[in-house]
């Protein structure tokens, strides 16, 4: 009996070792990490116009008045102790660099550790502004610090793990948090979301003769949302959870006019494929930025 | 690094916030994981406001967020639809936020009035037997929640 016992806790201390700190996938954090940098770069510098309006002492909320609306706490921000427009450009600037370049894979950690920084930065400068996307790549860039462009690494596994519980984490809460809402039991939550003439990008009346289709889609993200972070580690049912998550996202994109978020999430699944999946689309995806540079024609030298 | 934690208003939550609030707040992981949830999404909203300059003319008038949207990038317009959201979840801060910006902007302004509009999003029965259409601004609230003067303009 003593020894059943002390084979249990110590397979179960391999396994939790073996988990956190032996499961690193360098291939998968690295299309991970391109597409997730990519994709942040884009979404900041659509920003850009905005910059002077949402986080500059003459926009709508200069520092003074945020302190008396907002309880800041211990939040910091490098803009509070340098709150000029051309502290705010250079921040900007350099946010949109450490991003390119962790995207490329250029001194990772160090450009996860600027972008999350600066990010951060710029959320707690005005916290009115941010949303979804800005509080996912919150955790996402804190978990890259920690990825170095090594292939072996313990900090490297340690990220891996924390970057797919992340997603499980959104997505459990998320539904968890659903079943508490009485359009989502009584089927019409997507209608609720497709007939918000603020949210959706066209007028979806055409769906309402489908009653039962809104019904199905919306008990079937529920599911699909709650089940997710179970059914995703079973190697069985994993591609068809991310499948089906791809298929959400790409509908959520569609139809509505949030189409960063879709796709932050649906490149959050790289961290679920396994090296030599990850490895094929990044070469395909190589394969492509390839062919695409060769047909731009060069620019002739002045 | 922190992945979760007792909701702040729970008994855990409240005897953990002491030491795990600065710790969450100051590294932005203080998030309640709810998209679209417990309901999906609160109905449309927008703040109208007016600038008015002496003997009450109006100077300027507009609405944030516009509508339809102006930008060709959606994320423009996604981020003022956050920014009334947050506005109008308490009164003061449309007032606290809006007033004093406006009042910036229109050196010649007097007075800002501020209303809150509200649409409704009519039910997929409604829409299904023709009752109703989507954004046909049945049942839509108008409401002020500011009529302030600038400081000094009096």
């Amino acid at each position: 009996m003593k020894s059943l016992a002390k084979d249990f806790f110590a397979n179960a201390w391999r396994s939790w070792n073996r988990f956190w700190f032996e499961s690193n996938r360098p291939e998968s954090m690295a299309l991970f990490r391109a597409l997730f940098g990519s994709l942040l770069f884009v979404y900041i510098l659509t920003r850009t116009p905005d910059v002077p309006y949402f986080y500059s002492e003459g926009g709508t909320l200069p520092l003074a008045q945020m302190r008396e609306l907002l309880d800041m706490g211990a939040r910091q921000s490098v803009f509070f102790w340098l709150s000029s427009d051309a502290a705010l450009w250079v921040g900007h600037a350099l946010l949109l660099m450490s991003l390119a370049s962790l995207a490329v894979g250029f001194y990772p950690r160090v450009s996860a550790l600027v972008a999350y920084v600066l990010h951060v930065s710029f959320v707690h400068r005005n916290m009115t502004a941010a949303y979804g996307i800005d509080s996912i790549s919150v955790f996402f860039l804190l978990n890259l610090i920690l990825v170095s462009a090594r292939t072996n690494s313990f900090w490297g596994s340690i990220a891996f793990r924390l970057c797919q519980l992340q997603v499980c984490v959104i997505y459990f809460y998320s539904g968890l948090e659903k079943l508490k809402g009485t359009h989502w039991w009584y089927g019409d939550a997507i209608w609720r979301v497709l007939a918000n003439h603020q949210l959706a990008v066209a007028d979806f009346s055409w769906l309402a003769p489908f009653p039962l289709l809104i019904v199905l889609s919306t008990w079937g993200t529920l599911l699909w949302e709650v089940y997710f972070p179970v059914l995703v580690w079973l190697p069985a049912w994993r591609r068809w959870m991310l499948l089906a998550g791809v298929g959400l996202h790409v509908g959520i994109s569609l139809t509505m006019n949030i189409p960063f978020f879709g796709f932050l999430m649906m490149f959050a699944y790289a961290v679920f494929l396994t090296d030599r999946e990850a490895g094929a689309i990044r070469s395909f995806l190589q394969q492509m930025c390839k062919k695409i540079l060769k047909r731009a024609p060069a620019q002739p030298m002045s | 690094m922190l992945v979760v934690a007792p909701k702040r208003d729970s008994y855990l939550g409240e005897l953990l916030s002491p030491v795990m609030d600065p710790y969450t707040e100051f590294l932005e992981i203080l998030v309640p994981w709810s998209f679209f949830a417990p309901e999906p999404g609160p109905p449309p909203v927008y703040v109208e406001w007016e600038a008015l300059g002496e003997n009450g003319m109006e100077l300027a008038r507009a609405q944030i967020p516009e509508s339809p949207s102006p930008y060709w990038n959606r994320e423009r317009q996604n981020r003022r639809i956050v920014f009334t959201r947050f506005m109008m979840g308490e009164e003061r801060r449309a007032e606290g936020i809006l007033v004093p910006y406006l009042c910036r902007k229109f050196p010649d302004a007097v007075s800002i009035r501020i209303w809150r509009i509200g649409h409704n999003i009519p039910s997929l029965l409604d829409v299904h037997e023709g009752r109703r259409k989507i954004g046909d601004g049945i049942l839509l609230e108008r409401r002020m929640t500011a009529n302030s003067f600038c400081v000094g303009r009096r």
